[in-house]
């Protein structure tokens, strides 16, 4: 973004490309952006795997269906094994492509929901931390760079913002939009939409990422190549886009990763207490809630998705301890 | 290069009208900060003089003295407490920044750290070429990328650097030649002064020397004036023509490079010059001065120096000597002037 990639071949590394090199060079960091691209590519072919390798649909209840197992034909929904038989159990884990993992309540395929699941927790979490990044970056650097008043009122707005507790927050957010759906305008956001976790779980982390912003920006503003900058007559707001903003975009993106493992817990704790995702669309936090009441008899159904959740956010996690180690400039570059 | 001494006195700062004018005049200036508890820190504290075009101006002083803060000040950097600040004869001391950015193409900077002034995210071509994006060309039209890169190579021959070395990173240079960098950022614009903060106090000995030499072939090649911040007077020897001398915060003496540095008047100036080894063998060793430089804050009363002053009279207690002439050129803010 701020290197432009030079043609002529006696340019030397930029700032990005050696963070870039001695990522790659971090073993565990590979590890665990391999583990990601694992599950983002599982989850991006999830209407493949349904379509063709379970031939389910993992949207509608299939309470009253059978599937062909070794040769028999077997019930989706089973008598429990107590010793009186009472009541019906989904299909535990079959062990092939159809209902690898069993079925919900419903009688859904646990491994299609899953994979369907990834992509909108995904999607949202990843959303959530890109658009939190936006808004923190700029808070943070407004806030920063230009001080007095408006890094006052920036500031006691981001202190008020979290003295709530962000779950509660999100929580009481989330329940507001979603029993109105919200009319901005012309535009109706109904409660189904994506955006509404996505823009809730980025808002009530934009204070956790901006201070940090700040207080860097506030550091670089102090920089003797900030007021050289002014002593050449720069404007101000290409000081910020020139000199802050390169400076401030490695802390941005080393938060990156943890922001967006942050997003993922909260998207399934929304969804878990069904204020998220709605139903019949799935997340990792809807199959947790569908599980919920299987946990003593089928508990593959809540583990599965518990898993998927705790692969990914370690992952994110060593992916911007990697990402830090790789970009912080100073120690590498001050040293002569 | 000499230029003849119009210098203003505190009492009198009226130029006589077929004198040349001054490229850089200050006028009693003042930058106070506020501390806590009602207390206030005079860094600058009633500074006066003005600079002629084709001059070098060394402003020594001990670390402390207010002599980085003054050329800040007089590029706009900080903004002053009180006073005037003359560029081109021009009242520049509170000047909106949109209407001083012009002007800011006129007069430059260049820092004492010579890494930090630079950013380090950028290529030594984007940096350099920033003031050229930012100012229009002086026919008022936006430069053109080919006269940019134009420029950019005409400025690395004139600081002595390869090329190749637009293309690189801040990093990858040692001090020196980063500052030859520095140097080459502040003459983007073809400035006709400027403020050079310690340029030197940073680097290898070895290095100092190559750089000051380069100042003083720039400033002949392109007739620039300087105000040489320094607090190594070897350094300003070698390349002012004229010097003032700083203690906390006031000018104590001020005249030409020689009268000042061989025939200094204020005690102060004296014990400065005694301090500076000498390449002699069996050079008597004089006994430096007494004391540590007393607080900004708590500044003493009547001559600031009084307190380590080996010629101290009970009358430097109580008034405050004010800088006089006491022989064409040469100034001194001393009660009992050594002569």
């Amino acid at each position: 973004m701020m290197t432009k990639p030079s043609d002529t071949p006696r340019t030397s590394a930029g700032p990005w490309q050696s963070a870039l090199r001695s990522l790659l060079r971090n073993r565990s960091a590979l590890a665990s952006l391999a583990v990601l691209g694992l599950i983002v590519l599982a989850c991006l072919c999830a209407p493949f795997y349904a379509r063709h390798i379970a031939h389910v649909d993992p949207f509608v209840s299939n309470v009253a269906g059978t599937i062909v197992l070794n040769g028999q034909e077997t019930d989706i929904m089973q008598p429990n094994d107590n010793p009186l038989h009472l009541g019906l159990s989904p299909i535990g884990p079959t062990g092939h492509a159809t209902y690898l993992l069993g079925a919900d309540s419903q009688g859904r395929d646990i491994m299609a929901r899953l994979l369907y699941g990834g992509r909108n927790s995904l999607l949202i979490s990843f959303s959530a931390a890109v658009l939190c990044l936006v808004m923190a970056g700029t808070v943070g650097i407004v806030a920063g760079f230009f001080g007095g008043i408006t890094d006052m009122v920036l500031c006691r707005l981001m202190d008020i913002m979290w003295a709530v507790p962000v779950y509660l927050f999100a929580i009481s957010l989330s329940i507001v939009t979603i029993t109105s759906s919200l009319h901005i305008g012309p535009f109706v956001i109904e409660a189904d939409n994506l955006l509404i976790p996505i823009v809730i779980i980025a808002l009530v982390y934009v204070p956790y990422a901006a201070r940090p912003v700040r207080g860097r920006v506030i550091a670089l503003r102090q920089a003797e190549f900030v007021t050289a900058a002014r002593c050449l007559g720069v404007p101000r707001w290409r000081i910020v886009l020139h000199d802050i903003l390169p400076n401030v975009s490695t802390t941005l993106v080393v938060m990156g990763p943890l922001l967006m493992a942050m997003a993922l817990l909260a998207e399934s704790a929304l969804s878990f207490l069904s204020i998220g995702v709605q139903a019949p669309a799935a997340s990792w936090g809807t199959i947790i809630l569908d599980g919920e009441g299987l946990i003593y008899t089928r508990p593959m159904v809540a583990i599965a998705p518990g898993l998927a959740i705790v692969a990914v956010v370690l992952a994110l996690n060593i992916l911007g301890d990697g990402l830090r180690d790789a970009l912080d400039v100073r120690d590498t570059s001050r040293r002569e | 290069m000499r230029s003849p001494h119009s210098t203003p006195q505190a009492t009198n700062m009226r130029q006589p009208p077929h004198a040349p004018l001054p490229l850089l005049a200050v006028r009693d200036v003042y930058k106070t900060y506020a501390l806590k508890r009602g207390q206030s820190l005079k860094a600058v504290d009633g500074v006066s003089f003005s600079v002629m075009p084709g001059e070098v101006l060394g402003l020594v002083g001990e670390s402390g003295c207010g002599k980085s803060t003054l050329g800040r000040c007089l590029l706009r950097l900080h903004d002053v407490s009180s006073g005037q600040i003359l560029f081109e004869g021009q009242d520049i001391t509170h000047l909106p920044e949109r209407t001083l950015r012009p002007l800011r193409q006129r007069m430059q900077m260049v820092f004492q750290d010579s890494y930090a002034s630079l950013n380090p995210r950028r290529r030594i071509g984007d940096l350099l070429a920033e003031p050229l994006r930012v100012h229009r060309a002086p026919d008022g039209s936006r430069r053109t990328a080919s006269s940019i890169t134009h420029r950019l190579t005409e400025l690395m021959d004139l600081v002595s650097l390869p090329q190749s070395a637009l293309e690189r990173y801040p990093h990858e240079f040692s001090g020196g030649q980063r500052q030859r960098i520095n140097i080459a950022r502040a003459l983007a614009l073809a400035p006709r002064l400027v403020v050079a903060d310690e340029p030197v106090s940073a680097l290898d000995v070895s290095v100092q020397a190559q750089i000051v030499n380069l100042f003083a072939d720039l400033q002949k090649q392109l007739g620039l004036t300087y105000v040489f911040i320094a607090h190594d007077l070897a350094v300003v020897r070698q390349i002012s023509t004229r010097v003032a001398v700083m203690y906390l915060g006031a000018i104590v003496e001020l005249g030409d490079t020689d009268t000042v540095l061989h025939n200094a008047a204020h005690p102060y100036t004296i014990a400065l010059t005694r301090a500076v080894p000498q390449p002699v063998v069996g050079a008597s060793r004089h006994a430096p001065l007494r004391g540590e430089i007393p607080s900004p804050v708590h500044k003493p009363s009547g001559c600031r120096f009084h307190t380590r002053c080996p010629a101290m009279q009970p009358r430097c207690q109580s008034d405050i000597p004010l800088l006089r002439q006491i022989s064409p050129g040469h100034e001194v803010a001393c009660h009992y002037p050594v002569l």
